[in-house]
């Protein structure tokens, strides 16, 4: 009797530490000198940087959008920001746990000034959301506000996949 | 042993359980983990004997404090929520703070509903000059969790006070009732003959309007209070949109402020300003973002929309506000040039006509978008940095 319900305990608590709210550690923090490690990380290759909000209704559709497409093409790397300030953390956490992001790299604001981190990434960049920056392998940047031409978006994952 | 395991266990899966909890509530009354930090929005205003106040956060609770030296000392917050709230602080969305005639403090913003992009407009006021206040009120009387956000507030120029906001019902509405798309949001107001005991309301001053930018309200002598809000004209044209709000609830037709063509569907997170002059002019300022027309701009603001319209600031410029006192007109924005956040103004002694601008500050950290105020013939700068908090600077 004992011995059945420890597994059955066992069972729920291997279930849960799997399915569980893991996803706060995965959502990492962006501060001033973030971009310049990611760039550094993706040196060579095509990535993507998709900036959205839990305030941001429009953002919902880039989402959809760029993750169907990282499912085709998982080698393109995306790099997913939330721009909220970091008392939204839970509700990021909360939205981004009903996704299916796959490897899709997450990051939030931190608590530098918006202005500033929205500069290291996108000098051009006004707030406006949502904005998608599309980097080519030598990383030339095609920025973009709202919610990106699918077919244009799925032609860029095709060419980022064969290095262009 | 088997016994051990199990409580082990069952206080592992406590544990997980408990986790759980925490992230998927997170977001309702509780606090968040360091509500101070980055919840700079404020709102502020000055009375009649020049004491300045101000509605910020402190601690997670809504609250009012007061100057009565410019912003050289602050007086002890007084808490308007008794316990700490969340209220919307992204982008556009701050508190506000105005001042009736009879020394009435109102207090105005919104708090995020469970669902995303929900919210309600909550109002608080003071009639013991500002010692305690009144239990939050709702605003509007639609109780729906859609989006009610982006709330304003003025006083005209008989005491009477007016909330505007965005509010999605008929955006609702239509999808419910299997009708075409509804383009944006609307703009409801409702109006308090009563120093904000009660509200008459909800009118409806415009549909469309864009979902996340806030609205600007200024009274004019009549009685009516003029709004200016980022509108979007078909098919997606986020330009601005200018209506008369008046007392009774109704309002005039809608007319086309600015026509930059900005075709968009984002949230562009930039509401325009405006001001009255004591000539009874107006005075617009706005963010745009179309291909052609990309800045923040002023203009004059009449019926036939705005006029003599200048783009001024550098290409980082942005949420410029206007104030007005007699001839002189004084906006104040932001710059990020790359180091710094500069806090940069123009002021103009004629109406509009000459300007002359001014590098007001700078920081290094989060900072507010710049409130700007008149006391008298002198306009000030009210900016809420976390380097220097609640900062108060004259124009010259």
């Amino acid at each position: 009797m004992i011995p059945a319900l420890s597994r059955f305990v066992l069972f729920l608590w291997l279930g849960l530490a799997v399915i569980g709210p893991v996803r706060a550690a995965e959502v990492q923090t962006l501060t001033p000198t973030s971009f310049a490690a990611i760039r550094e990380r993706f040196s060579g290759r095509a990535f993507l940087v998709a900036f959205w909000s839990v305030n941001c209704e429009p953002c919902k559709a880039e989402i959809t959008l760029i993750a169907g497409l990282h499912r085709s093409y998982p080698d393109v790397p995306v790099v997913l920001i939330a721009a909220d300030q970091p008392s939204l953390r839970p509700a990021v956490v909360r939205f981004l746990g009903r996704q299916e992001l796959g490897r899709i790299e997450t990051w939030q604001f931190g608590d530098a000034a918006e202005e500033r981190l929205r500069y290291t990434v996108d000098p051009t960049w006004h707030g406006e959301l949502p904005r998608a920056v599309f980097f080519d392998a030598k990383h030339a940047p095609t920025a973009h506000s709202g919610v990106p031409d699918a077919a244009w978006t799925k032609a860029w994952f095709a060419a980022a996949r064969n290095g262009k | 042993m088997i016994m051990s395991r199990l409580l082990l266990l069952l206080v592992s899966l406590a544990a997980v359980g408990h986790a759980a909890e925490a992230g998927a509530h997170g977001h309702g009354k509780m606090p968040a983990a360091n509500p101070a930090q980055a919840e700079l929005g404020a709102g502020a205003a000055f009375d009649a004997a020049g004491i300045l106040w101000v509605v910020h956060k402190v601690s997670g609770h809504v609250a009012v404090s007061r100057s009565p030296d410019r912003g050289a000392t602050w007086q002890n917050p007084v808490l308007v929520t008794a316990a700490p709230e969340t209220t919307d602080t992204g982008g556009d969305a701050r508190p506000k703070l105005a001042l009736g005639p009879g020394g009435e403090v109102y207090v105005t913003w919104t708090r995020p509903l469970a669902k995303p992009y929900t919210g309600e407009i909550r109002f608080a006021r003071s009639v013991d000059g500002g010692r305690t206040f009144s239990p939050p009120q709702v605003v509007h009387h639609d109780r729906q969790e859609i989006t009610h956000r982006f709330e304003a507030l003025a006083i005209n120029s008989r005491g009477q006070v007016f909330v505007a906001w965005v509010d999605k019902r008929d955006l609702v509405a239509a999808a419910t009732a299997g009708q075409p798309a509804y383009r944006g949001a609307a703009v409801y107001f409702a109006v308090s003959d009563d120093r904000g005991a009660t509200f008459r309301g909800d009118f409806k001053a415009a549909d469309h309007a864009c979902e996340c930018c806030r609205i600007a309200l200024t009274p004019a002598p009549d009685g009516t209070v003029t709004a200016l809000w980022r509108h979007v004209f078909a098919p997606n044209v986020r330009d601005h949109a200018t209506a008369t709000l008046r007392p009774d609830g109704s309002a005039s037709p809608v007319l086309r402020a600015t026509s930059d063509d900005w075709r968009i569907d984002v949230c562009p997170h930039h509401g325009p300003g405006l001001a009255r002059d004591g000539h009874d002019r107006l005075h617009a300022v706005w963010f745009s973002a179309a291909p052609q027309r990309t800045g923040v701009y002023y203009g004059r603001l009449s019926d036939s929309g705005v006029e003599a319209v200048q783009r001024f600031g550098g290409p980082t410029a942005e949420h410029a506000e206007v104030a007005a006192t007699g001839a002189a007109v004084a906006i104040a924005w932001k710059e990020f040039d790359g180091e710094k956040t500069r806090l940069r103004g123009r002021i103009s002694g004629d109406g509009g006509a000459r300007w002359r601008e001014i590098e007001l500050a700078s920081t290094e950290g989060a900072s507010d978008h710049p409130r700007i105020l008149t006391f008298g013939n002198q306009c000030y700068v009210l900016w809420n940095t976390r380097e220097h908090p609640l900062r108060v600077l004259a124009l010259p």
